[in-house]
């Protein structure tokens, strides 16, 4: 069942502003949690593919209709320790950055959610994100793994070099970026 | 001439002719879906794969006709225009939709 008294007592744990005015913050309402899903969190609120990423419409509804009430609403939801421990690990890894959110949650529903393979995820988000650097795109990938992925030994040592050109890529735009700005 | 017909010319009066064009159907489903979050044009031009210039002129068209309101604002210090679908834009998308599935039959 959908929860925006969860979703508020969420906002509040990890400090999202509860401003629907801003563009930006928008993004970081909607992508806060589907990240928070993806990691375990039950609240409802079923995420798709549209065509910003991993959207749920249901979410903007309630937000938008019940944010004057958001003080309230938050109070009457009391979260598990566990759920505060995951909020403040998504606001930690990420610094609730809008582009790091939106490429970590993207990257994690298409691997997750719709079981593509990570370097198919990594293509996609090329695809349909393309006014995000390689830089970027990697970096928001690395986030959207610390927060959901746990793999073993083998797995990691098979995702590593799987990723390897990806990781190489994102190197040599950095370095071109260095040199440009002369950092 | 046969009673389905009649009945789909006669609902056709209550459209909008000027939202029926390819790109703007287009452009209206894919904000119909996100609602008052509405997309930038950055997202509209990667997401639907078609030329900017189209997707500018049927939005700045649209807007003219109420039907989508843009906005101005930042994302992480670059400048950003977004546009959102109205209430009067969602009324009018979903007449035409109905028609068009009526059309399908």
């Amino acid at each position: 069942m959908d929860d925006i008294s969860k979703v508020f007592a969420l906002y509040r744990e990890i400090g999202v502003t509860p401003d629907t005015k801003s563009f930006e913050n928008r993004i970081v309402m909607q992508k806060t949690i589907c990240l928070l899903k993806l990691m375990g969190v039950k609240m409802g609120y079923q995420f798709s593919m549209y065509l910003r990423g991993p959207y749920c419409p249901a979410l903007t509804k309630d937000i938008f209709a019940k944010i004057g009430m958001f003080n309230a609403l938050a109070k009457k939801s009391r979260l598990s320790p566990d759920e505060i421990e995951k909020a403040k690990e998504l606001k930690e890894t990420s610094g609730l950055k809008a582009s790091s959110l939106e490429i970590a949650a993207t990257y994690g529903q298409l691997v997750f959610g719709s079981k593509k393979r990570p370097k198919e995820a990594i293509d996609i988000l090329r695809r349909e994100k393309p006014f995000y650097s390689m830089y970027q795109i990697m970096d928001g990938v690395s986030i959207g793994k610390q927060l959901l992925f746990h793999p073993s030994k083998e797995q990691l040592e098979a995702l590593k070099r799987e990723m390897k050109p990806w990781d190489q890529a994102a190197d040599a735009d950095f370095a071109k970026q260095v040199e440009k700005h002369n950092l | 001439m046969d009673e389905k017909t009649i009945s789909l010319i006669d609902a056709s009066k209550a459209l909008e002719p000027r939202i029926f064009s390819l790109p703007r159907l287009i452009l209206l489903n894919a904000l119909r879906d996100l609602g008052p979050d509405g997309a930038s044009f950055r997202e509209l031009v990667a997401g639907l794969k078609m030329p900017e210039g189209v997707i500018f002129a049927n939005l700045k068209a649209m807007e003219q006709l109420g039907y989508i309101e843009s906005e101005s604002g930042h994302l992480e210090g670059t400048k950003m225009t977004s546009f959102h679908i109205t209430k009067r834009g969602e009324e009018e998308f979903d007449k035409a939709r109905n028609w068009l599935r009526r059309l399908g039959d």
